[in-house]
């Protein structure tokens, strides 16, 4: 996978798609909603997994679109989660 | 506050008939263009739609002519085909077409074609293969793709397009069509033609479902006694599963379960819009439907338009390029322009070729209007008698005090071409009696226009 993400607004400037910087913050996500640990890597897995699906024919997006994707997905495993995740973006 | 400099003053995303026209004319005009193309040159239907489909439709057509020509005593028990021969000629007519739409084409008008997906990273600016592109305009026509029902098992087989059905190497020796509309049963009178059995698999009460009820009784009719196709309405697959070398399609048909064992499923149940192209970081406002227009093709950022198949709408290419037209005038010019849907000719190409334009009898009902309605078979002029073609009819709808034609059908061979004469009087708001009282030729397959007209 070689997509890119661009920082929305600002410079434009790009950066590899980091698969575990997503996962990470999925997890991040999933435990403030007291998930346990095991769950939330379980579903920050699957999430991380659909986001790298629909990167495949992407060679550039942005922040927002990686964002908007993964809480898409995590509505359905955990919409309380996915509240947070897309609430509190700058803290995650 | 001064302008702001952007690389082009219009961006075309798709080359296809809602975005190249616009590009076109704005260039010739000598504004800066650029055309971004996800795929081949000309679009879906140049080259995997419209055109190749055409293409083998009129070779099948010729087919089945020739086979049931001995009875005019020309000696046909002989006759066969070659397959990938039909394929070649179908390639040689999707790269004839797209000339059209070829790169010279468009360097010699000054656009600048790039080649990859784009995809909005900001209002103004999209980024294809990681180069920011931006403009001051933009136009969406990044057409549509065929969609998945919800038929469980769908994903777990090999199911065809309509366009993979044209790059079999041979027709299937059995093939279930979901889908009773146009192109649903344009293939499955394609592959009928070269000996598949087939099936249709409609979930309306008839075939053509968007078209007048004698239309989809008439399809249904030839379809199954001229071509052995078998027409399953009011059907709805809900399994399909692998079986061996075959595919198991399973449906329920006036509540109960059935199911047929075939070699290949072509899926023709309707087109998604390519939505997936960033729109959120543009401000364009879109649902699963397609993108949000305003009368001028505007969509929700002013400065950005749309047209074409991503509007969710008609799905014909001959709106889409009118759509293409409409943008490139109002981007061009400060009086803008609306599109007219009032009067759009619809052609499926099978046999007898159906063609209509404007208003079904259904359309009108909903809307409780008044019409009167003429219905003439074909069989009651010349050139049927002449051609042995007696399977046909032409019908016409008019305003039951004005008389103006709100809507027709024509079922004949060269429908497709008939229909114009009813297009012209639709969108000129012409009466049945304008074209009654028009010679028409004898002997013709439009006389039974004229006598249609007259008989409103």
């Amino acid at each position: 996978m070689n997509s890119y993400v661009v920082k929305s607004g600002g410079l434009h400037e790009s950066e590899r798609f980091d698969p575990l910087k997503l996962h990470g913050s999925l997890m991040a996500a999933c435990l403030a909603v007291r998930s346990l640990e095991g769950e939330a890597h379980m579903v920050a897995q699957k999430i991380t997994e659909k986001v790298i699906d629909w990167l495949d024919s992407k060679t550039e997006v942005t922040s927002n679109d990686v964002r908007r994707i993964a809480a898409n997905n995590l509505q359905t495993y955990q919409p309380e989660a996915a509240y947070i995740y897309e609430t509190y973006k700058d803290i995650l | 506050m001064a302008k702001k400099i952007f690389d082009y003053d219009l961006l075309v995303i798709g080359s296809g008939a809602g975005g190249s026209i616009a590009a076109s004319i704005v260039a010739r005009q000598g504004k800066r263009v650029a055309l971004v193309e996800a795929n081949a040159l000309g679009g879906d239907s140049a080259n995997f739609g419209d055109v190749p489909t055409g293409a083998m439709l009129n070779v099948a057509r010729i087919f089945s002519e020739a086979k049931g020509a001995s009875k005019f005593g020309i000696r046909s028990n002989a006759i066969g085909y070659n397959y990938p021969t039909i394929k070649a000629w179908k390639e040689k007519v999707v790269a004839r077409t797209s000339s059209g739409g070829g790169k010279r084409y468009y360097q010699s008008l000054g656009v600048t074609v790039i080649p990859g997906s784009a995809h909005f990273i900001s209002p103004h600016e999209v980024s294809v293969n990681r180069r920011h592109i931006s403009a001051e305009h933009i136009l969406i026509a990044s057409g549509a793709q065929w969609g998945l029902p919800k038929v469980s098992g769908i994903d777990k087989v090999d199911f065809l397009t309509p366009a993979s059905a044209l790059e079999l190497i041979r027709p299937p020796k059995s093939l279930f069509v979901i889908g009773g509309g146009a192109v649903g049963l344009e293939f499955a009178r394609l592959f009928s033609s070269f000996g598949s059995k087939v099936y249709v698999g409609e979930i309306a009460p008839r075939l053509l479902p968007r078209e007048d009820q004698e239309v989809g009784e008439l399809a249904a009719k030839v379809l199954s006694e001229e071509y052995g196709i078998k027409p399953l309405t009011e059907t709805r697959v809900i399994r399909v599963s692998k079986e061996a070398m075959a595919k198991r399609v399973t449906f329920l048909r006036g509540r109960e379960e059935h199911s047929v064992k075939v070699e290949e499923i072509l899926l023709a149940t309707g087109k998604t819009p390519q939505v997936d192209i960033g729109l959120e970081n543009a401000g364009v406002e879109y649902s699963p439907l397609g993108i949000e227009v305003n009368d001028h093709l505007q969509t929700s950022a002013k400065h950005i338009y749309a047209a074409g198949d991503v509007l969710g709408g008609f799905g014909l290419t001959h709106v889409a390029l009118m759509e293409s037209r409409i943008v490139a005038h109002n981007i061009l010019n400060k009086n803008k322009v609306t599109p007219n849907y009032q009067s759009i000719p619809r052609i499926t190409y099978i046999e007898p070729e159906i063609a209509s334009v404007g208003m079904s009898e259904d359309d009108l009902i909903k809307r409780d209007l008044a019409f009167n309605k003429a219905v003439v078979p074909l069989g009651i002029v010349g050139r049927s008698v002449i051609s042995d073609t007696r399977d046909g009819f032409v019908k016409v709808l008019a305003d039951k005090k004005s008389g103006r034609i709100l809507g027709a059908t024509v079922a004949s061979p060269s429908a497709g071409e008939i229909i114009h004469e009813l297009t012209l009087a639709i969108q000129h708001n012409l009466t049945a009696k304008d074209i009654a009282n028009t010679m028409h030729a004898f002997p013709s397959w439009s006389e039974a226009v004229r006598v249609a007209c007259a008989k409103i």
